[in-house]
This record gives structure tokens, C-alpha cells and sequence, in this order.
């Protein structure tokens, strides 16, 4: 603003001020017949006087907010109309009538302030209107005002200000007319206006953003302020017999909490973002508590314990001192717990800066670190400095270098009209990270520093985080290089098989077939009996071929499965062996992996233990399969079975490491009466897909 | 359309050495024509299609899959073509396989090692018998099944005499009771009793037909000690 128009302001504030001086010395100076009132009644138009002084900050600072001139048009209609008033009563008694009409006017400039103060509800605190819609409200409410205000120049007979004449313009032919605005139809409307103006502050804040919410907030509290210091002192005013100098100071505190309530708009306006208003609602909260209870307090032991007691002189002096150790007793206690309390309330789940501190150092400890910690640690920031997103930034992630951990909300998009604030997660001199969060407004100073104390205290978790996950990695890559020597393992097996097969296995069935073909030819007895050994030495090659192809990888458990290739081999053991075993198909590597443990138990069973009987059981449920070996034998050294890399248990160590390639397990268990060896793993492919993985070689 | 004088014969084998040895051993036998040659699945069922054989002789692991395309082949004709006959060459001597064959019926099917081409007869005198009809069952598999089952004094087999342990291990390879009683130098009423002796021993219905006889047998020896 410019200073002409600023030092132009300033005069027309001087001089408002003189006009309420002005009109307040008439007020205590009233010609006889009207109601002489005290100094200290007027200190009602302590508010209007500090509505001005905040509009004219306003408008000096923020020129283009119409707040202030509300602010501004607020005190001119009030101490103009105050003053009106008074000259009015002054003149009634010279010039009769016309004071009447010079009283009427004051009256409507005082009923337009009133007005300015519903308009003031609507534009808070942008200046603007809450939506198009609500000029309508605006434009009703100021047509009601006015026509109010003419009404009361048109009433007839109706004034009730002691000498005041009646208003010369009395329009008796239109009486209904003026009563019927003047009246209670009128009433009603205005009221129903003053209404909507009021629940205007409540839809904008349901509407609007942190910034205008918190602007909002000020307001609110001091006019809750307000509220309760006119409820206090009206309902003390309604005691009887109460003496003069108490009445007089029961005005004073509306009227400085209507002061406050200018001065808290000039904050909501100006310095919003200097101040926490959550924290002071809370403290405000807190200690109004802590009064009503120590009135309560006071209250309760006197009256009741003096009622108790009885009116015995010196019980007089006593209680109030008791009243006062108890207070100052209970005070510390009852004060953290309403602080507390209120925290809680304004706050809601939001932690103050101190609780998040706190908390959040105790969880970076304590936490096993995965990546869900890194949730909660957002969820917990989100929580504790009122943002919409949170998201913590590992540096080095397997994603990429800026790619987002963890967020909160999660897969939240911060909206384009967030302010974003972060700060790097440091350890031992290396940026590991970075927390970053969005939020309406920006964070305070306090609150930066709090998120930079944050994120050092997550340093810890954050290293932890990203050393367990380097490990997880690592882990799952030699539990799939594991599987995959393991696979490789079968598929070579299988490829020497198959390759036995189609070559020596052929070629001695080729020649088979010509030391047949010389069978009906005439031969001399020694090439007859010579050919006759060649064919049993090709027969028991083949043989011996046949049972080395199914060591490397019996094509029958290719072809049909666990149970037909277990039932070969038990038919093949030098015990009887009782088979219980699943017809379903499994995964290839499943398959092998139990056929060549069953086989490698079942194989101990009959050359170490004596056993006279085996049972094999393979079962599948509940998404894993297990098998079981048990012989009635004498049991294997409880050293083999303690560490089984030593001993006659080099093969319980390679059933182990077996299973444990699929992801399974071994147990054994022996005892005087026999062993029993029982594996499982997760059962990955189940039976339906058995008809494809027999479609592959 | 059955020429009861020659024996029409597609063959079916991948690996060269076998299928030439398997083809001699067939033109040995004059009452035998060799029709057609195959080397893999879908090669064998055109080839069937195509010339109508009374007998099919095939590897039973072959291209693509190189598992038990033979056996599935059986069982492919046995809706298709239901009078050709199957004669599997397998170098597998567990019974699981044989018992696969005969899953649909026996008759008209043969499972053979392939070590029998060191005994062209076994061979040719299976060929004959699948075109009559019947069926056979490698005698190496069922000695081994014989041999399993009896070895421990808990099975039912080892309540059987000697003899009718070789009746039984007859009557698992498809041999009707004459057959038995020639090879045995028996009577086919001896045979009669022996056979009744092991069906009441082993607690089995006695089966007169010798096809499904062979596949109850068979199923019973393989599967004997894990039925419980």
C-alpha cells in the first residue's frame, strides 16, 4: 500500500478511536430521563475498536485481502453508529423528533456492523466468497439489513429508549408492512441468514487445504474462547445480590476475549505459519481443564467438607489450607495427564514432535529390519508431521537409485498442490537414504529440524534394512544356484542315460541279434558252444548296463512316476519292503529328489541295520510332500545321526543337502528297535500339470 | 482279408543297429512280410494307416519323447485299428511297463526284451501268437517277478511247489495249458490241477480265459507284496 493511503489509514483510524472516546463520553454523560450507565460499560466496545486496528494491519499487509476492509467497516459502523446514538439522545431533548431520526440512523450503522460481522464469516480468510452460490447469501443478508434498518424508521410508536420521541416518519397505513419486517417474520429471516453465514467456516474447512484448515483453527479457537467467557459470565450475572465492582469486572473478560478473537483473525491472516496452532489449541485445552478442576476442587472441599465439618469456628482457616495442599498435590500429575489427554485430542494419532522422536528412535532399535519397517517408519512420519505421503528412498536400491523402499499411504501420488520436504538419511559419512514427504504446507523450522533428527535416528534401521536385504538376495541366489546344480545334476544324469541307451545298450542288442541270426545256421560245436557264451556275456552286459541306467536315473520314474519306479526298486531290495506310496506326479526335481533319498534309506536299511522288514511311505497334503523310511533294524551309531557328514552317514549328509536343495528337509530317527528316516519339501507343481511335464524330454 | 499263410509286419525302431537286426531276423522267417519301416511315433501311426499290417513290431522309446511312445502307440491302435497286433521290443525288464500294455486288454499284445533278438524263435514265435490273438509276456520279466516275490517266506509264493512256480511263471507269459503241458512234458489234466492248486493258494479267482489270465497273474505278481 501506498504510504499516502497508508498515513490516510492511520488518520481515519485516529479518528475512529476519537469517535468511540467521543461517543463513550456522551454514553456517561446522557441528558436526564435516559439510563446513566458506568465507565465500565462501555468496555463492551473494546472489540470494535480492535476489529479496526487489526483491519488496518491487514490492509497495510495484505492489501488485496477484503478481510481487512470487513475489519475496517466493522468499526466504522459501530463507533459511527455508537456515536449517532448518543448525539441523537442529545438532540432528542432540544430538537425532539429529529434526534429520534439522528438516534435511528446511529442504530442502523450499528445493526450494519453487526451484519459486517456475518459477512466477515463469509469471506474468512481469503477474502473470498465460499463458492458463487453463496453471493446470493450476501446479497440477502445485506437486503434484509437494509430494509431492517428502514423499517425502523417507518415503525410507529415502538421505540423504547426512554424520552426518545416517536420516529416522524411513522408510516401507520404500512404498519403491517414495517411490523411484518420489523417484527418477528423478519427475525426469522435474518436469523436464518446469520445462520448460514456461520456454517460457512465449517464447509470451507471441509473443502480446504492444511493452509486454510490451520487459518480456520485460529479463529475457531478464539471464538470458542469467546464463547465460554460469555457463558461464564452470564451465567455468574444471573446470581443474585452480586456486588458492583464484581459485575463491572465480569464484563471484562468477553470483552477481551472478543479482542482476542480481532487479534487472532490478524494472526490467521499474517503469521499463520510462524505460530503452531494444534500446540496452542492443545496447551488451551489442557490448562482450562486443569482451572475447571481446581475450581471443582476447591469447591467440592469447601462446601462439602464445610458442610461435613459444620460452621465451627477455625475450620474456617483450616480447609482452605487443606484445599490448597490437596491442589498443589495433584496438580503435577492431573496437569500431565490432561496434557496428554488434549495431545490426544487435538492431535488425534499424530504424535507430538517430542512422543515422534522418541518413539521412532526406541522402534529404529528394536525393529527386525525389513522393508515393512521401512512402512511403518513412513506410516510413522506420516502420522506425526501431518503429511499426505511419506516415502523413504533407499540409496543403491535394486530398482534403481531413487526408487521408493517403502511409502505411506502406500502407492500414494502426492498431489500436485503438495509441498515437498525431505531430508538425506546419512551413516558413517554416506548418504543410504532419504525421507521425503509431502504435505499442504510447508514444514516449519522446528518441524525441518524434527524431520532431520528423524532421519539420522533412521540411519540405523535403514543400514539394517539394507544390510538384511543385501543377505536375503544373497541367500535366495545360492538357494536357487543350489536348485539349479541340483536340476543340472538330474538332467545330466538323465542325458548319460539316455545316451547309454541308444548307444552301447544298441549296439550289444545289435550284435545280440546277429549271434541269433547264426543260430540256424550249421556251425562246428566249438563256434556253436562259443557263440552260446557270447550270448550269455551279451546278456549280462546288458544287464549290467540296464542297472547302470537306472542308477543314473531310472527312465521308469521319468515316465510313470514316484510310485511304479519305488515299487521296481523295492522289488529289487534283498528285504521285503511294503510300499505306501502317493500315485500323484510332482515337479521333476521333486520326484528325483525323494526317489534317490528313499533309495539311499532304503539302501542303508538293508546293508547296516539287520532290519528284516522296510516300510516306505510318500504322502502329499497340505502343499508339502514327505516320505518315510523305517526299518526294525538295530538302529545306525548316534554319532551318524548327530553329525552326519561322518561315517556310514556320508549319505544321510547327501539326503540332507538333497532335500534341503528343494527346499525341504531331513530328520532321522533311530533307536535300539529301528530307524526311521523322513524328509519333506513344498510341494511346488502340483498333479495337474503333470501332463505337461511329461510333454517335455 | 487275413491271410492265415503270410503275416503282414510293419516295423518300428529308431536306432539303426536294432532295426537292422530286427529286420533280419524277420526275413528269416518266410511265412513273414516286412511291409513298412518306421523310426518315430507319428511315422508308425501313418504307417500303420497306410498298410494295413496284421502285426506291429516297435521300440518301445522312440523320437520325440524318447519314454514310452511304443506303449502309447499300442494303445492309440487299440481304438483305431483293434485287429493289428502289437509286439513291443523294450530293453525295460520291470513289469510296470509290460502292465501298461496290457492295460486295455491283453489280447493281441507282446512284451519282449530286446534281448531276444539272441533268440530269434522267442521273437517270431511271439509275432505268430500276437496274430492269433494271444499274448505274451517276456519270460526274463516274469522270472523276475517270480524271483522278487518268492524270495521271502512271507509271501504267498513261497507257499507254491517248484512245479507250479513254472506253471504260474508260464501262465504270467500267456501260455495256454496245452502250451504249458508240452513245454513241461505234462499232461494237460496235470496242468489243470497244478493251476487250480495256485489259484487257491494264492487266494486268487481262477481266470479260464488265458488273455485276462495273463494280466491278472502278472498284476498280481507286481503287485502282490504292495496290495495289502
Amino acid at each position: 500500500l501506498s504510504r499516502p493511503r497508508l498515513a490516510f489509514l492511520g488518520a481515519g483510524f485516529a479518528a475512529l478511536v476519537a469517535v468511540f472516546v467521543w461517543s463513550i463520553w456522551l454514553a456517561l454523560h446522557r441528558p436526564p430521563g435516559f439510563e446513566s450507565l458506568q465507565a465500565t460499560d462501555m468496555i463492551w466496545a473494546l472489540p470494535f475498536i480492535a476489529f479496526p486496528a487489526v483491519g488496518i494491519i491487514i490492509l497495510a499487509r495484505r492489501p488485496g485481502n477484503r478481510v481487512g476492509w470487513v475489519l475496517f467497516g466493522i468499526g466504522i459502523a459501530i463507533g459511527v453508529g455508537l456515536a449517532a446514538t448518543e448525539v441523537g439522545r442529545l438532540l432528542s431533548v432540544s430538537h425532539g423528533a429529529g434526534g429520534t431520526l439522528v438516534f435511528l440512523a446511529g442504530d442502523g450503522g450499528i445493526k450494519m456492523g453487526l451484519a459486517l460481522v456475518a459477512i466477515l464469516l463469509l469471506v474468512f480468510p481469503g477474502g473470498r466468497l465460499p463458492g458463487p452460490r453463496w453471493r446470493w447469501v450476501l446479497r440477502l443478508l445485506l437486503g434484509v439489513a437494509a430494509l431492517t434498518v428502514a423499517a425502523s424508521f417507518l415503525a410507529s410508536g415502538r421505540l423504547d429508549q426512554g424520552n426518545l420521541p416517536a420516529s416522524p416518519l411513522a408510516w401507520t397505513v404500512g404498519g403491517p408492512i414495517v411490523n411484518l419486517i420489523d417484527g418477528r417474520p423478519g427475525l426469522a429471516v435474518y436469523s436464518l441468514l446469520l445462520l448460514c453465514c456461520a456454517a460457512a467456516p465449517f464447509i470451507r474447512y471441509r473443502g480446504s487445504n492444511e493452509q486454510v484448515r490451520r487459518q480456520l483453527k485460529w479463529v475457531a479457537w478464539s471464538s470458542g474462547i469467546f464463547a465460554c467467557a460469555e457463558v461464564v459470565t452470564n451465567s455468574i450475572g444471573l446470581a443474585p445480590g452480586l456486588p458492583d465492582p464484581v459485575r463491572a469486572a465480569l464484563l471484562v473478560p468477553p470483552a477481551v476475549a472478543g479482542a482476542a478473537v480481532a487479534a487472532s483473525i490478524g494472526i490467521a491472516v499474517l503469521r499463520h505459519r510462524l505460530y503452531d496452532i494444534d500446540a496452542v489449541i492443545s496447551r488451551t485445552l489442557a490448562y482450562a481443564a486443569l482451572a475447571a478442576l481446581i475450581v471443582a476442587a476447591y469447591l467440592a472441599v469447601v462446601v462439602g467438607a464445610g458442610a461435613l465439618v459444620g460452621s465451627r469456628s477455625g475450620s474456617n482457616v483450616l480447609l482452605p489450607i487443606l484445599t490448597t495442599a490437596l491442589v498443589a498435590i495433584a496438580f503435577q500429575p492431573v496437569r500431565r495427564r490432561l496434557e496428554r489427554l488434549a495431545d490426544r485430542i487435538v492431535y488425534g494419532t499424530r504424535a507430538t514432535p517430542y512422543e515422534l522422536l522418541s518413539r521412532f528412535a526406541q522402534r529404529a532399535a528394536a525393529e527386525y529390519p525389513d522393508e515393512r519397517a521401512l512402512e511403518r517408519l513412513a506410516h510413522a512420519l506420516a502420522d506425526g508431521l501431518g503429511a499426505h505421503a511419506v516415502t523413504v528412498v533407499l540409496a543403491g536400491h535394486a530398482e534403481g537409485p531413487h526408487h521408493a523402499a517403502a511409502a505411506w499411504p502406500p502407492d500414494s501420488t502426492p498431489s500436485a498442490s503438495s509441498v515437498l520436504a525431505s531430508a538425506p538419511v546419512v551413516d558413517a559419512g554416506e548418504v543410504i537414504g532419504e525421507l521425503k514427504l509431502w504435505r499442504a504446507t510447508p514444514l516449519s523450522q522446528t518441524e525441518q529440524r524434527l524431520l532431520d533428527d528423524l532421519a539420522a535416528q533412521a540411519s540405523l534401521l535403514i543400514r539394517n534394512v539394507r544390510v538384511t536385504a543385501e543377505l536375503r538376495l544373497r541367500l535366495d541366489e545360492l538357494r536357487a544356484s543350489r536348485q539349479r546344480l541340483v536340476a543340472a545334476q538330474d538332467d545330466e544324469r538323465r542325458r548319460i542315460e539316455r545316451n547309454l541307451h541308444d548307444g552301447a545298450q544298441q549296439q550289444l542288442i545289435a550284435i545280440a541279434g546277429r549271434l541269433g541270426l547264426a543260430e540256424g545256421r550249421p556251425l562246428d560245436p566249438q563256434t556253436a558252444r562259443l557263440f552260446a557264451e557270447l550270448k550269455v556275456e551279451v546278456a549280462s552286459a546288458l544287464d549290467d548296463l540296464r542297472g547302470i541306467g537306472r542308477g543314473l536315473y531310472p527312465p521308469l520314474l521319468a515316465s510313470q512316476g514316484l510310485r511304479p519306479a519305488l515299487a521296481a526298486l523295492a522289488r529289487r531290495a534283498p528285504l521285503p519292503v511294503s510300499l505306501d506310496v502317493s500315485a500323484e506326479r510332482f515337479d521333476r526335481t521333486l520326484e528325483g529328489a525323494v526317489y534317490f533319498c528313499v533309495s539311499e534309506a532304503l539302501q542303508n536299511a538293508c546293508r547296516h541295520s539287520g532290519a528284516t522288514s522296510v516300510d516306505v511311505g510318500v504322502v502329499s497334503g497340505g502343499d508339502r510332500v514327505s516320505f518315510s523310511v523305517r526299518d526294525n533294524g538295530s538302529g545306525i551309531g548316534k554319532q551318524d545321526v548327530a553329525a552326519p557328514g561322518a561315517s556310514s552317514g556320508g549319505g544321510l549328509q547327501n539326503m540332507a543337502d538333497r532335500m534341503a536343495a528343494v527346499g525341504g528337509g531331513l530328520n532321522v530317527a533311530s533307536s535300539d528297535s529301528g530307524t526311521e528316516v523322513a524328509g519333506w519339501c513344498p510341494e511346488r507343481i502340483s498333479a495337474s500339470i503333470k501332463s505337461a511335464d511329461d510333454e517335455r524330454t | 482279408m487275413l491271410s492265415l499263410t503270410v503275416v503282414r509286419v510293419v516295423l518300428a525302431e529308431d536306432s539303426y543297429l536294432a532295426r537292422e537286426g530286427v529286420a533280419r531276423v524277420l526275413e528269416s522267417d518266410p511265412s513273414l512280410e516286412l511291409v513298412g519301416v518306421a523310426s518315430d511315433f507319428d511315422g508308425l501311426l501313418t504307417l500303420v494307416d497306410e498298410r494295413r499290417p496284421h502285426v506291429l513290431v516297435t521300440d518301445i522309446r522312440m523320437p520325440p519323447g524318447f519314454d514310452d511312445e511304443g506303449i502309447r502307440a499300442a494303445a492309440i491302435l487299440h481304438e483305431t485299428h483293434p485287429s493289428v497286433g502289437v509286439v513291443v521290443l523294450s530293453q525295460h525288464d520291470e513289469p510296470e511297463y509290460a502292465l501298461r500294455l496290457l492295460e486295455r486288454g491283453s489280447a493281441r499284445r507282446a512284451y519282449l526284451l530286446k534281448d531276444r533278438l539272441a533268440e530269434p524263435a522267442t521273437l517270431l514265435a511271439a509275432i505268430h501268437e500276437v496274430a492269433r490273438g494271444g499274448s505274451v509276456i517276456d519270460p526274463g520279466v516274469v522270472e523276475r517277478l517270480v524271483a522278487a516275490q518268492a524270495r521271502f517266506v512271507t509271501s504267498p509264493l513261497s507257499s507254491l511247489s517248484a512245479r507250479e512256480r513254472e506253471v504260474l511263471s508260464l501262465m504270467a507269459q500267456g501260455s495256454t495249458n496245452e502250451a504249458i503241458a508240452q513245454r513241461l512234458f505234462l499232461s494237460t489234466g496235470v496242468v489243470e490241477k497244478h493251476s487250480n492248486a495256485i489259484f487257491s493258494k494264492l487266494q486268487l479267482s481262477e481266470e479260464k480265459d488265458v488273455n485276462r489270465r495273463v494280466k491278472a497273474v502278472l498284476i498280481y505278481l507286481a503287485e502282490g507284496e504292495m496290495a495289502r
